[in-house]
């Protein structure tokens, strides 16, 4: 039903229900970066609530056509080779998430050099680059 | 069990209220189709508008009290003396600056929503309307309207685009969006049909004023017909004519009322400033429902003035709105209403709520024995399913209680409104 209504072509409308408002923004917080990591965490926050909506959604429907019982998914104890497995996907996804403060640390020990030093050291002819 | 001992559980641990889901709108005709995902991202809204409300609101007044105004008093040897100054001390508070930060985005994501659903509808949606409205006597738009600036240049409510804005001929995406948003931000409070302040009027001028048959009345800045459908509802009989300045909504509005079954409202394209077209002493109710806040100051009193003019001696004006700030509202209460004029993109809503209506009606015409104030409160919607007890509770401007400011005219100060509800 729904997917047979006419309207804006879809990245088209995604960009425009984006669009900002009249208006200078107020500001909440002390720099622009910290303004839209917030805003940022308050959609993708969002966005788990959905998916968690629709994984509800598929568990419901998956009961009510008697391919689980009602108590499957609770009681679902996965054996020893895939409790590994799950608990490996949980490391993985906890530092993909985390990935700016290893980063972050990573930097702080390394006392890199800048890209601006490296091209200037590296856009240097008698460098021993 | 007497008082002293229930020490089980600790009275101050807050609970919360769960919002109906976004399907428990009511709908008709017209409303926007929504995907699986779209209702979920709007119940998910409006969890986080109720938990935020009851668990987060209250902690505003919290810092306020234990540190806000203490630094303020140390500062200055004395207390905040208005909002400006609340705000501008609670402005630097992080507690509050996250609130309203939280607050900001969920508007955000609910126009964004909102829109996002509309807009990948908007020509099925016009089309459809378009087939019905076409050739109604009851709907009259005007291409040379010029859309007045505190329309034009202020996106209220973060709306993108405004009331006005078309995208598509015949568009009316801004008010399918506005309508299945109004459910979202109101949390089912007003209803499913977000028709609770229209229902809460209709009933409060039959109980104050059971001999009143009016025959003609006019509904300023109808928008989306949410107040004004009840109203016409209840009072059949009555001919209504419901004006706003935008194209969309008032397409919208029509094909909806109708949709709804209310058939006794002509919907015309105009501004409240200029009621020329209707003679003196036409209308016997002249009403506008929360609308007076997007206006500005200079629109107002001519707004008041020309609504008095049209209005019959005898008759009835009555304007809904949020209270009017004044001495025994504290300032802090004060403040909190004001975070939708700076933080919800309602720039007139500071001045407005600090206007001296019953001064502005008296100005307009109206004799101060005949302006009276009144508390209008929304019975809950009995279809509406929640476990709170205290959906009536105020909570800065959003719950379903309203003041209605209004006058009779030329009546002899002989009307006093019923105490029973401020």
């Amino acid at each position: 039903m729904v997917d047979s209504l006419k309207g804006m072509d879809p990245t088209q409308a995604a960009l425009l229900a984006n669009a900002k408002p009249k208006g200078k923004r107020p500001e909440y917080f002390a720099d622009t970066m910290a303004e839209n990591h917030f805003s940022i965490t308050m959609s993708v926050i969002a966005e788990l609530a959905v998916a968690r909506e629709r994984i509800d959604t598929l568990e419901r429907l998956l009961i009510s056509k008697g391919v689980l019982d009602e108590n499957d998914v609770e009681e679902f104890i996965p054996d020893e080779d895939a409790s590994q497995q799950r608990q490996l996907a949980q490391v993985e996804y906890t530092t993909r998430i985390f990935r700016p403060m290893q980063q972050h640390l990573e930097n702080v020990k390394a006392k890199d050099k800048s890209m601006d030093e490296m091209a200037e050291m590296l856009g240097q002819k008698d460098s021993n680059e | 069990m007497t008082k002293n001992n229930s020490k089980k559980v600790d009275q101050s641990v807050a609970s919360i209220d769960i919002p109906p889901p976004v399907t428990a709108a009511k709908r008709h005709e017209f409303y926007p189709e929504m995907r699986h995902d779209d209702r979920a991202r709007l119940n998910y809204i409006m969890a986080c508008y109720r938990m935020t409300a009851n668990l987060l609101t209250p902690g505003n007044q919290h810092v306020y009290n234990s540190r806000v105004k203490p630094l303020f008093e140390a500062k200055h040897q004395r207390p905040p003396e208005n909002r400006q100054e609340v705000r501008q001390a609670m402005n630097d508070d992080p507690y509050h600056s996250l609130w309203s930060a939280l607050r900001r985005n969920l508007m955000e994501m609910r126009q964004q929503t909102g829109r996002h659903v509309v807009l990948k509808q908007n020509e099925s949606l016009a089309d459809k309307v378009a087939a019905f409205n076409h050739d109604s006597p009851d709907l009259e738009l005007n291409d040379d309207l010029t859309i007045p600036s505190y329309v034009a240049d202020v996106d209220h409510h973060c709306m993108p685009g405004s009331y006005y804005t078309e995208l598509i001929d015949g568009d009316v995406s801004p008010a399918a969006n506005y309508d299945l948003g109004f459910f979202v931000t109101t949390g089912g409070s007003i209803g499913g049909l977000c028709d609770g302040a229209g229902l809460a009027v209709a009933n409060w001028v039959k109980e104050e004023f059971p001999d009143f048959k009016p025959k003609r009345m006019l509904d300023i800045g109808v928008a989306a017909g949410h107040s004004l459908v009840p109203i016409a509802l209840a009072f059949p009989d009555t001919e209504f004519t419901a004006i706003d300045v935008s194209a969309p909504m008032l397409r919208y509005a029509h094909a909806r009322a109708k949709a709804l079954g209310a058939n006794n409202i002509k919907f015309i394209q105009m501004s409240g400033e200029d009621l020329s077209r209707f003679d003196d002493q036409h209308f016997d109710w002249v009403q506008s429902s929360v609308f007076l806040h997007e206006l500005s100051a200079r629109a107002l009193p001519k707004i008041l003035s020309e609504s008095a003019r049209v209005l019959k001696d005898g008759g009835l004006t009555l304007h809904l709105e949020q209270p009017q700030y004044d001495e025994a509202m504290p300032i802090f209460e004060q403040f909190m209403r004001d975070w939708d004029a700076y933080n919800n993109n309602e720039p007139f809503w500071s001045a407005m709520h600090a206007t001296d209506l019953y001064e502005e009606l008296e100005i307009s015409g109206f004799a101060r024995s005949d302006i009276f104030q009144a508390g209008i409160k929304a019975a809950p919607d009995p279809d509406i399913a929640t476990n709170s007890s205290k959906q009536l509770k105020e909570d800065y401007g959003r719950a379903p209680v309203w003041h209605a400011y209004g006058a009779l005219k030329n009546n002899n100060g002989q009307y006093t409104a019923s105490k029973n509800n401020g």
